[in-house]
């Protein structure tokens, strides 16, 4: 008989200790990304519902309060209260482009109208922050230096400022502020398209599906989705590419991770391979099957939402199958105390990013008893309506 | 335990505490040690002290939270301002990487350095041996590309390089992305018996493993790269999904490509129809959606 029952109050019980106490130690890896665990932590209890009866109106009040703490005087965000100097040397305490959007879309699920927002002075630092190849920087550094890797996480983020600030149109609430190059950002996106049809870092980079997930949520953020915009000229091949990423479970991908290599490296043929076969049910159709991120990859839990997110953004989240996914984030890395973990190994303890994308898939896919979300923003729907229907955002559009 | 109060070499140094706030998010037990050398960081930086010291700070402060994002380039700032030895840097990083695999950071900066230094000597080598703990690590991928350009590495090994990662492990698709890089990513046309050879390799790959993704993708790329047509590839696909011959049908992929060469010659969409149904039915019912959705367009279109 089937176990997959989402454990809703087990989940809203470990976002509350995620908001409430403090992270354990091991979190300090992400210390200078403590806005987007911030955002991870409301939005999850916004997809669950529970984000008005259980935090007070003070609790909010006050997250709105220190995510505006954030908030660099030059405009745009800071990624945590680590980098602030009291003023000096701000080239030290630079916006972070991650960071500012993640602050746009804390404040949004909060309730908060983003009045406090310097608005003009964020929209200002995008172009600063994009290079000549049209792809944009982590964060702007000393002497207004584009920072970072040039990847598609950024592209996502200035995107989807962009979006949330000049409305859907792009050219609303602030006037006179010169927009970023969006022809430029999308020839980038199209040029890092790989053989085998997904999207990578840069050109001739491997296909991965976060990265993919963050240039076709541009893309729509910023208008250009479909062909005859200017998108990516095929999208059945980028169709073939998402749904190829659906892997049946198999007793291996149990295994931690030196384990799994070991084993993988051992079954180079196909018959070995085979040996390891996935279960199935009884119309010959795998029980458990997650998403991988790369070609010949196993299964993780975020993986759900980067592809699921994808193929919702190109309308053909139907396209992969829903009860098998269900029920490998349900039954294979639900976690007993509430979270996802990231691999299907049993006993590995959840986190905060794949606990929230564990949760975002299923909201995607329409899961009883939770919110639903916009895929390209990761927002709930109610949120996303929230901000639309605020007067300076519709006079925008 | 203070490391840095009670040292005489901090003693001008009034530490920089965080300001959390009244309720912040996301608030990390940090320990002392990562507080304090966080605190002292923010001091030097606050005025844009170079000096040997900030070295030292920007190096614990590293050990403890290499995903910080501005101590790597403050620390490049340092040791380009002291004109430091960056080989040795170079060993710092090495040892920093080998502990920290998921980091990201650490290769942005190397590329930093390394564009300094101008020689790429154990470059590639260092790169081997991050993929013996893992093969498929995405940043160092893009790190070796990053080499494979900047000191124009092209035919240095890394054909033979990916040759011996393949053979250890055909389903490999970072290597296999890595040989597309090296085989297309020149600005320049690929002579035919270089196209040859690829596509042999893939021959060779799916006669090991015809149930392996990786070298169905990379031949569409190959053949599309040298304009190509797919149906180049069909009588390879047909051996392993002969569609008059069920029961000997044995790559799911195969079935895909001749589904597409099936469709794209207008008189055989029906064999396109037979291999499609056979995929949502049988060899991959986990993308039976999918597959029924092409068999619509099909249709549609004819």
């Amino acid at each position: 008989m089937s176990t997959a029952i989402l454990n809703k109050p087990k989940h809203v019980k470990y976002w509350l200790r995620c908001l409430k106490t403090c992270l354990p130690t091991d979190y300090t890896s992400t210390d200078l990304s403590r806005m987007t665990l911030g955002f991870f932590s409301i939005a999850s209890v916004d997809i669950l519902g529970e984000l008005q009866k259980l935090t007070t109106d003070e609790d909010r009040t006050r997250w709105i309060d220190w995510t505006y703490s954030n908030q660099l005087s030059t405009g745009g965000f800071r990624g945590s209260p680590a980098t602030f100097l009291y003023g000096a040397s701000p080239q030290w305490d630079p916006p972070s482009l991650p960071a500012s959007f993640f602050a746009l879309v804390t404040l949004v699920t909060l309730g908060d109208e983003l009045e406090r927002v310097d608005k003009r002075g964020l929209l200002k630092l995008l172009p600063k922050m994009q290079r000549a190849n049209g792809s944009f920087g982590e964060w702007l550094g000393p002497g207004e230096e584009v920072v970072g890797g040039s990847d598609m996480r950024f592209i996502y983020c200035a995107s989807a400022i962009r979006w949330i600030l000049r409305g859907r149109g792009g050219c609303g609430v602030v006037d006179g502020v010169l927009d970023f190059d969006v022809d430029r950002c999308i020839d980038y996106i199209k040029s890092s398209e790989t053989y085998d049809h997904g999207i990578s870092e840069k050109p001739f980079g491997e296909a991965h599906a976060g990265l993919t997930y963050c240039a076709l949520s541009a893309m729509s953020l910023l208008g250009r989705l479909h062909p005859n915009t200017g998108g990516i000229s095929s999208h059945d091949n980028l169709i073939r590419w998402l749904v190829s990423r659906q892997v049946p479970f198999k007793h291996q991908d149990g295994c931690n991770e030196e384990d799994y290599e070991d084993l993988v490296i051992e079954s180079t043929a196909d018959g070995e391979h085979e040996r390891k076969k996935a279960e199935l049910e009884s119309d010959g159709i795998p029980i458990w099957a997650g998403f991988n991120g790369r070609c010949n990859k196993r299964g993780d839990t975020c993986y759900s939402f980067w592809v699921g997110g994808s193929l919702d953004v190109l309308k053909k989240l139907h396209l992969i199958d829903l009860k098998a996914n269900r029920r490998f984030l349900l039954e294979k890395t639900q976690h007993f105390i509430g979270g996802f973990s990231k691999l299907p190994t049993p006993g590995s303890p959840p986190d905060i990013m794949h606990s929230f994308l564990g949760l975002a898939a299923l909201a995607l896919m329409e899961e009883e008893g939770l919110n639903r979300i916009d895929a390209s923003l990761c927002i709930t729907m109610h949120a996303k309506k929230r901000l639309m229907e605020l007067d300076w955002w519709k006079n925008a559009s | 335990m203070p490391l840095y109060s009670l040292d005489p070499e901090w003693e001008d140094v009034v530490p920089l505490p965080q300001d959390d706030g009244v309720q912040p998010l996301a608030q990390i037990a940090y320990t002392e040690e990562y507080t304090e050398a966080m605190s002292y960081l923010r001091a030097v930086m606050a005025k844009d002290e170079m000096s040997e010291r900030v070295l030292k700070v920007t190096e614990d402060v590293i050990e403890m939270n290499p995903a910080h994002y501005t101590v790597w380039l403050y620390r490049a700032k340092t040791l380009f301002a002291l004109g430091k030895d960056l080989v040795e840097e170079k060993n710092f990083l090495n040892d920093m990487a080998l502990r920290h695999q998921k980091n990201y950071q650490i290769w942005h900066h190397r590329q930093l350095i390394m564009d300094r230094i101008d020689d790429s000597t154990g470059e590639t080598e260092f790169t081997v041996t991050m993929f013996e703990k893992d093969c498929k690590n995405y940043h160092v991928w893009s790190y070796r590309q990053w080499l494979v350009r900047r000191f124009d590495l092209w035919d240095k090994g890394e054909i033979e390089y990916i040759d011996t990662l393949l053979e250890q492990d055909v389903r490999n698709n970072s290597a296999w992305n890595h040989r597309f890089f090296v085989v297309f990513g020149r600005e320049e046309t690929v002579p035919k018996d270089i196209v040859d050879r690829e596509i042999r390799v893939c021959e060779d790959a799916i006669f090991i493993a015809p149930q392996n993704l990786s070298p169905w993708s990379y031949v569409r790329g190959v053949l599309k790269k040298a304009n190509l047509p797919l149906s180049t590839f069909e009588k390879t696909a047909s051996f392993y999904a002969p569609l008059d011959n069920p029961d000997k049908i044995r790559s799911s992929h195969a079935l895909d490509i001749l589904a597409d060469i099936y469709a794209e010659k207008g008189e055989q969409k029906e064999r396109a129809l037979i291999a499609l149904d056979f995929l949502a039915k049988k060899y991959d019912p986990i993308r039976a959606n999918y597959w029924n959705y092409r068999a619509g367009l099909i249709k549609a279109s004819s």
